[in-house]
């Protein structure tokens, strides 16, 4: 990484992050501002407790009100907030990764960054970096959202588990941004980079959706990225889901790898 | 690192780029010695752009190799990379930066101090640093990226049309620019359609026309060469075997109207036409076309 590129490409991108950081941290605040009015409409809650198992896991969470019929906070963030933040923060991950080569070769811009002495591997990592922040810097906003809504409505749930559940919604963006930057080095155009990101991610979303209802090709969940993102898990034991993560982590692996190649290896024709 | 004056500071082999079925440049052999400023003359489309991508990595070749101060382009082009300056054909920067946040975001990416040369630079070419890119007029952006090809003092510069959108002062300030990396013992490879923008600046010149290198000219060569077109309104109609003189050509007669190809020096011409009733003459400067049409029916004959 160019410690260098990565500062200026952190401050040409700030605008955006801290606008997905301010809308984010405004969603988490909303939730638990409407938590209060809903933890005693436990009917919403049964009706979710209610819908076919396989639906439930999709989303998942399988059991929402506790043995005393009561919808409680951690099951309330679960179903609200982190079942949708992450495919919102996916469309970041699409936009910020996906047009990391494929524009700046779309603008011209990658000419005058390829005339200086810093390797394509370098300059991508730089950027890929900003893509990182950029995400870190919404997650901890989410948190923060969160956590000064927590205290705002005083009720309490273990924030150690929202971060860990937001760790896990974190390399699950990272992995669609990780495919995302593939495609953008694969094509070096936006437009199409894009669409064929945003299209596969719908895909790997009603794909874990969908196929609970497939008898006996419900296998293809574990196709799903979103498949590996189980935040019940993550909430209720308070660790990592280390599957979900080796998953992530693969595929992520994977992916940057294969970017890396293909972009050092790429006629950079604007 | 010092450049080595028995190493040509560009070589190509074979050079050659297909974009897929189409071409780009075809087997280009061609040498750029140290200190010489080396044209590179063709219409749009020929296979500049496609040469210059080629020599700075941005293409990979199809076959054969290139090498800038003996190193390969493709192997060692973070090291090549250190030692030149760029100036693409068409300028993009960063809108949302001053030209000074782009100049500084290379100088440290170069890890080389260009104070002194951005600040003596700018100055030179009457650009204020402090302007947003966004802002700026082609001709203001055309000048930032003729001073961040420049400052860092580099022994080879390769230049792509690099006086599209300068006022003509400018153009005079940055060929005497030129110039002066030239005495300073650096090198020059100028893409450029413009015949007279390097006839006035370049040692040597390169024909290139549809993707091969046509000829290789001494400038003062290329200037003998090169076919003007004059158009002659005399007084009264006159036998064109007045005008058969070594070096001119009657293209064609309209009573006392007479259109005439002119081949190098005009010397003996003007004596001629002192002789004759002239009323008045159409002289304009040499076209690339033209001259290229030399060139080409000179390569078919061949």
């Amino acid at each position: 990484m160019n410690p260098h590129l990565y500062l200026s490409n952190l401050k040409s991108s700030r605008v955006g992050i801290i606008t997905w950081s301010i809308l984010i941290a405004l969603y988490g605040l909303l939730v638990m501002y409407l938590y209060p009015a809903m933890k005693n409409a436990t009917g919403i809650a049964e009706y979710i407790q209610n819908l076919p198992e396989p639906l439930k896991e999709a989303i998942g969470i399988t059991q929402l009100l506790t043995p005393e019929g009561i919808y409680p906070l951690k099951s309330f963030v679960a179903v609200e907030f982190l079942a949708w933040a992450p495919v919102f923060v996916a469309i970041y991950a699409i936009f910020a990764a996906g047009n990391i080569a494929a524009k700046e070769v779309e603008m011209g811009t990658m000419d005058l960054l390829l005339s200086l002495p810093v390797s394509r591997t370098r300059l991508l990592a730089s950027k890929f970096a900003v893509f990182i922040t950029g995400l870190l810097a919404i997650q901890a906003a989410s948190m923060a959202g969160l956590a000064i809504g927590m205290y705002l409505i005083e009720d309490r749930m273990s924030l150690a588990s929202l971060a860990l559940a937001l760790v896990q919604a974190s390399l699950l963006v990272l992995a669609v941004g990780s495919y995302s930057l593939l495609f953008s080095c694969i094509f070096l155009n936006p437009r199409k980079t894009l669409t064929v990101s945003g299209t596969l991610t719908v895909v790997l979303y009603i794909l874990n959706f969908m196929a609970p209802s497939l008898g006996s090709y419900q296998w293809v969940r574990r196709l799903s990225l979103f498949h590996y993102y189980r935040t019940e898990a993550v909430i209720n034991s308070a660790s990592l889901d280390w599957g979900g993560v080796a998953v992530f982590l693969v595929v992520i692996a994977v992916c940057l790898a294969s970017a890396m190649l293909i972009f050092r290896r790429r006629d950079i024709t604007p | 690192m010092k450049m080595d004056d028995t190493v040509p500071v560009i070589r190509t082999l074979g050079l050659t780029k297909y974009y897929g079925k189409t071409r780009g440049i075809e087997d280009l052999n061609l040498e750029v010695r140290p200190g010489e400023i080396f044209g590179f003359l063709g219409p749009n489309g020929s296979g500049k752009t496609t040469t210059i991508r080629l020599l700075l990595d941005l293409l990979y070749p199809t076959r054969g190799c290139a090498e800038i101060f003996g190193l390969d382009t493709r192997r060692d082009s973070l090291a090549i990379r250190r030692r030149l300056g760029y100036l693409p054909g068409d300028v993009s920067l960063y809108g949302d930066m001053t030209v000074n946040e782009l100049l500084t975001l290379a100088t440290r990416v170069r890890k080389v101090d260009c104070e002194r040369r951005k600040v003596l630079l700018a100055e030179r070419l009457g650009l204020n640093p402090n302007v947003r890119i966004r802002a700026c007029s082609k001709g203001m952006k055309q000048k930032a990226a003729i001073i961040l090809a420049l400052m860092h003092d580099p022994e080879l510069l390769i230049l792509d049309e690099p006086t599209l959108g300068l006022d003509p002062l400018v153009q005079r300030e940055f060929y005497q620019t030129l110039l002066e990396e030239k005495a300073a013992g650096k090198a020059v490879f100028l893409s450029s359609h413009i015949l007279t923008e390097v006839e006035r600046v370049c040692d040597r010149v390169g024909i290139v026309r549809e993707g091969r290198l046509v000829d290789v000219e001494q400038v003062p060569d290329l200037k003998r060469k090169k076919v003007r077109r004059m158009e002659l309104v005399l007084a009264h109609e006159i036998n064109a075997d007045q005008l058969r003189i070594e070096g001119v050509e009657v293209l064609q007669q309209q009573g006392a109207r007479v259109e005439l190809a002119v081949h190098g020096h005009v010397d003996k011409l003007m004596k001629k036409l002192a002789e004759l009733p002239v009323e008045d003459i159409v002289f304009p400067e040499a076209t690339l076309e033209d001259t290229f049409m030399k060139f080409y029916s000179e390569s078919k004959k061949s």
